[in-house]
């Protein structure tokens, strides 16, 4: 176009050229936004086209300080990476009590009702596996009385033998950037995802469940486990800090805490300390001999940048996308949270699958980064005894005091690169699961942030529709409820409690709120807050966050 | 916070006293000044009275009632379909003849137990609590009784009738083994489900007694089987048993006092009914609405116009209003720009100080101010106006002739109409 309009046509043409490709353009994507929103009735995805662009992966993976020329070298590289933990030693005796074994269980056959509940929260859209069979399938099987039952004649077989078929191991890796890094470059800011066989997946979903059930029922999991675990969410694990700093306060204690990340968690999970750790547990042996079958001999094909690769095997650990890897990390990470709480009965250890904190509470600055230095050593030694890796370079500390102007000394935690000259400096904000902290607990930071995203994306999704084309309001309603709320509104009960100050955060929310309403309808800019938010049917921003507030009391 | 498990974080602070003396983080040691979310949880612990299992004995995955028994629980649902009222009264009738038939049949034998339940829900208002009544049948034996049912929603307490009958039952037969089916009558789908669903619901503690007494019955004989029956909703053809109970269960009053226990689908419906309660308060004001906004009122009956009332506003099924013109970008953006006048009109403009006075309608003779009410009622370029324009012209329209006006006339308060706006763009829709 830009050649045409250098080129000697005449302005009315020009501008007729213009019209013509703009109406042309319209029509196109209001059909499509048509077919999107009212056919396939899946407005959020949608969301995907104001959001920012994926990152370009055209530049060489860099591996231990070259660049990966060939595709070969670039397996080799993704390969090592997510397997870099297939010869690291476990030594589960140091766990000692912790470990120590339990009374075995019972364990039921799979039932009808199992299977099928199993099923229903599968979307047909998830990617399948290696043979391309969808949920989508298996749910039209399902149907059939004879076939679920020839079906959970497999899984029962499967634990009762102990083995898990060749079908159900090989997998198709996917390899994702983790989002909001600077630079993709190197193997480690990828996330491999684990695509398996439906059918496995079914069976292995209803394993979970009931692993999940018995890690409830009978009290197999440290209550400072958050994650992956049945009933626990990052709010409650962020309300639970933010009640034990508040606390500390009332008793004038300060509260200090160092996060640590532990590297490569999933695929670092090792298969004998896992089948250790089940049968102390308590489960019955036909499981435990089932996953000593399940966790070996497994092939991957890595898939990225749109080609597959050779199958490697891959020995070690649970994929991320399997149905049972946040059960069965969660058990294996759980007796160093029971070690620990008996080791430093004054200090607390609270764990998000691989995210660890540990809090420590004294009356004084220098009380408190004793304790850390030597519950940090704790931690080293009773994860290192499992085989995982903490990181080091990426542990952070932080310092919570309402006194204005406190101090905020740095910590020597006695491994490198914190040590002597270079200790751990605290930073202004902390962020942690999503939560931005800050030192005197008002969550402002977190709220206006929260706040600010919810706004960016809500101006984003103008370009989705207006009030003559586009959208049609009740979808755009419905992707507000489901796609904006939800992040103005995430990890509110940090922030929303009786005699917290939050005033300036409703009036950002009500904003949000009042532009979304706006656009939704199609009203001038000038129109009233309440007129539009009644006639868009939303509830007032502080009162919507009092209902969800206190349905979360019950 | 009912709902969590004892090992849960925010129940175990607040339960174990004596696991740890060293961190003071416990609720029973901390002054009253102290607050955090959890302290918050802590204090509303009075909104529910009821606890719930989520990991019980029965929920174990693969031992459930239905898990171990899927054959012998046996569902006698019949939707009620038809394309009219004709249609409809002879499938419920049909339904009924059945219906008839095996409580004729079962009441009578020896083999057989019927339970026949019911529930009525006052109003809050009325200070009363719910009744939970039924009536036990046994080889032509009959017995009957109720119980309160506390504050709750009907479907917890026809699922408490349910529970309570069965337990009824026991005492009243001499020996549970000698029955092979057991019949419910009720008229709750839900209830139906909730009763033997061992997993978390407002009524789970029903659930469990029911479960007790039914497994061990299960084990012992292949024959034993529970069959629910789902009574149809009718006031011509009503099921006669049923009616005998539903007149048990609506003419017993309890009153409500204090010790009365609140489930959590009852406090999940107040606290929601609170919300939109406060919503609609808010929506009355002026200063929340905006001066000039029309309230678009509801008549049911076409004589009471003028005191036709405002429905309050709601976020269910897609808003109160906006369900109806939800379909269309520009119909809702019409209805908006009325309804607040906030449309391109001489009215708005002179507002935002355009002019020293409203502007003059350009399509009517002798210039009239083209305000909200005068383009809805009067101007002249409208054909179809709503009717009674000229007793109602100064209140706020129904808001099924408002929708009528904008669907007929779809330049309204668009910027068609807008003399300034359509000499400059001819396009704008």
């Amino acid at each position: 176009m830009c050649q045409y309009q250098e080129s000697d046509c005449s302005s009315e043409e020009w501008q007729n050229l213009r019209r013509t490709t703009k109406n042309a353009k319209r029509k196109y994507f209001d059909e499509k936004i048509e077919h999107i929103s009212s056919q396939n009735k899946r407005s959020w995805d949608l969301m995907s086209w104001v959001r920012a662009p994926k990152p370009d992966s055209s530049e060489a993976i860099v591996f231990k300080g070259e660049p990966c020329l060939t595709m070969e070298d670039t397996w080799n590289a993704f390969q090592e990476t997510f397997n870099s933990a297939q010869s690291r030693p476990t030594y589960p005796s140091r766990l000692g009590q912790a470990l120590a074994p339990k009374p075995k269980r019972e364990w039921a056959p799979f039932s009808v009702l199992e299977i099928r509940e199993a099923l229903t929260g599968c979307s047909g859209w998830l990617a399948p596996g290696p043979d391309h069979v969808t949920w989508t399938h298996i749910k039209r099987l399902c149907a059939n009385d004879d076939i679920v039952k020839l079906f959970i004649w497999i899984a029962n077989s499967c634990v009762t033998v102990g083995f898990w078929p060749d079908c159900f191991k090989t997998s198709k890796t996917v390899i994702i950037p983790k989002p909001g890094k600077t630079a993709y470059n190197i193997p480690e800011v990828f996330r491999p995802i684990v695509l398996l066989n439906t059918l496995g997946k079914l069976f292995e979903k209803a394993i979970a469940n009931r692993l999940q059930w018995e890690a409830a029922r009978f009290g197999l999991l440290h209550p400072c486990q958050f994650g992956g675990v049945r009933q626990n969410s990052t709010e409650d694990a962020g309300s639970y800090l933010t009640h034990l700093i508040r606390a500390g306060w009332d008793k004038g204690y300060k509260t200090s805490v160092v996060a640590f990340d532990l590297a490569q968690y999933f695929p670092l999970l090792n298969y004998t300390a896992i089948t250790l750790i089940l049968d102390h547990m308590g489960f019955v042996d036909d499981i435990v001999n089932f996953f000593a079958d399940y966790l070996v001999g497994r092939y991957t094909k890595l898939f990225w940048d749109n080609q597959l690769s050779d199958p490697f095997p891959a020995a070690v650990g649970v994929g991320q996308g399997s149905a049972l890897s946040p059960i069965l990390s969660a058990l294996y990470l759980a007796p160093v949270l029971w070690k620990f709480h008996t080791k430093r009965p004054t200090d607390q250890l609270i764990s998000y699958v691989d995210d660890g904190t540990i809090i420590v509470q004294s009356k004084t600055w220098e009380e408190n980064l004793k304790k850390l230095k030597s519950s940090y050593a704790v931690v080293f030694q009773l994860t290192s005894a499992l085989g995982l890796v903490l990181e080091h370079d990426k542990s952070e500390v932080f310092h919570f005091s309402r006194k204005h102007g406190d101090d905020d000394p740095p910590v020597d935690l006695g491994y490198a690169p914190h040590t002597g000259s270079t200790p751990l400096k605290p930073n202004k904000i902390w962020r942690y699961l999503g939560f931005f902290f800050d030192r005197k607990l008002l969550f402002k930071e977190h709220a206006t942030r929260y706040a600010r995203k919810a706004f960016s994306a809500t101006g984003a999704m103008l370009a989705l529709g207006n009030s003559v084309c586009g959208l049609k309001p009740k979808h755009k309603r419905l992707l507000y409820r489901l796609c904006i709320m939800p992040i103005a509104l995430y990890g509110i009960r940090l922030w929303n409690y009786d005699g917290a100050r939050v005033k300036g955060t409703m009036k950002e929310l009500t904003k949000i709120q009042r532009r979304a309403a706006i656009w939704i309808l199609g009203a001038f800019k000038t129109s009233p807050t309440g007129a539009v938010e009644s006639l868009a049917g939303l509830i007032p921003i502080h009162l919507q966050i009092r209902k969800l507030v206190y349905r979360n009391y019950i | 916070m009912h709902t969590l498990a004892d090992t849960h974080i925010t129940r175990r602070v607040a339960a174990d006293e004596n696991q740890t003396d060293n961190i003071a983080y416990l609720p029973s040691k901390l002054s009253k000044k102290a607050k955090s979310p959890l302290i918050d949880m802590w204090c509303h612990e009075k909104l529910v009275s009821v606890d719930v299992f989520p990991f019980n004995e029965f929920n174990a995955p693969g031992n459930r009632l239905l898990d171990r028994f899927p054959d012998r629980v046996i569902y006698d649902i019949t939707l009620i379909e038809g394309k009219n009222a004709k249609e409809r009264a002879k499938a419920r009738e049909v339904c009924l003849a059945s219906l008839n038939e095996t409580f004729d049949y079962s009441s009578k034998s020896d083999k057989c137990a019927v339970l026949v339940t019911d529930a009525s829900v006052p109003l809050l208002s009325t200070g009363k609590q719910a009744v939970a009544a039924w009536h036990v049948w046994h080889s032509d034996q009959f017995t009957s009784s109720f119980c309160a049912g506390g504050l709750a929603t009907s479907d917890d307490t026809e699922t408490l009738a349910i529970a309570e009958a069965l337990g009824y039952l026991v005492g009243f037969v001499d020996s549970l083994s000698d029955i092979e089916e057991i019949h419910v009558f009720t008229d709750s789908t839900n209830a139906i489900h909730h009763s033997i669903d061992p997993s978390i619901h407002s009524v789970q503690s029903s659930a469990i007694t029911m479960l007790s007494v039914l497994t061990p019955w299960m084990e012992e004989n292949d024959n034993h089987r529970i069959i629910f029956h789902h009574v149809p909703d009718c006031e011509d053809y009503m099921f006669k048993p049923h009616r005998a109970v539903h007149n048990l269960a609506t003419s017993t009053k309890i009153e409500c006092g204090l010790s009365a226990s609140r489930t959590i689908a009852f406090s999940r419906k107040q606290i929601t009914d609170d919300v939109m309660s406060d919503w609609a308060n808010q929506f009355r004001l002026s200063q929340y609405v905006g001066q000039h906004f029309m309230y678009p009122r509801w008549s049911v009956r076409r004589c009471n116009h003028a005191g036709a009332p405002c429905k309050p506003p709601s976020h269910l099924n897609g808003g109160t209003w906006l369900k109806d013109v939800g379909h269309s970008s520009s119909l809702t953006a019409q209805m908006v720009r009325g309804l607040t006048s906030h449309a391109p009109i001489g009215h708005y403009r002179h507002r935002f100080n355009i002019g020293d006075k409203i502007e003059a309608c350009p399509h009517c003779e002798g210039g009239p101010p083209e305000t909200f009410h005068h383009v809805l009622y009067r101007c002249l370029k409208h054909p179809t106006r709503p009717p009674d324009a000229s007793r109602f012209s100064e209140l706020s329209p129904l808001w099924d002739d408002f929708g009528k006006f904008t669907m007929d006339n779809l330049t309204a308060f668009a910027f068609k109409d807008s003399p300034a706006y359509s000499q400059t763009v001819d396009d704008s829709i």
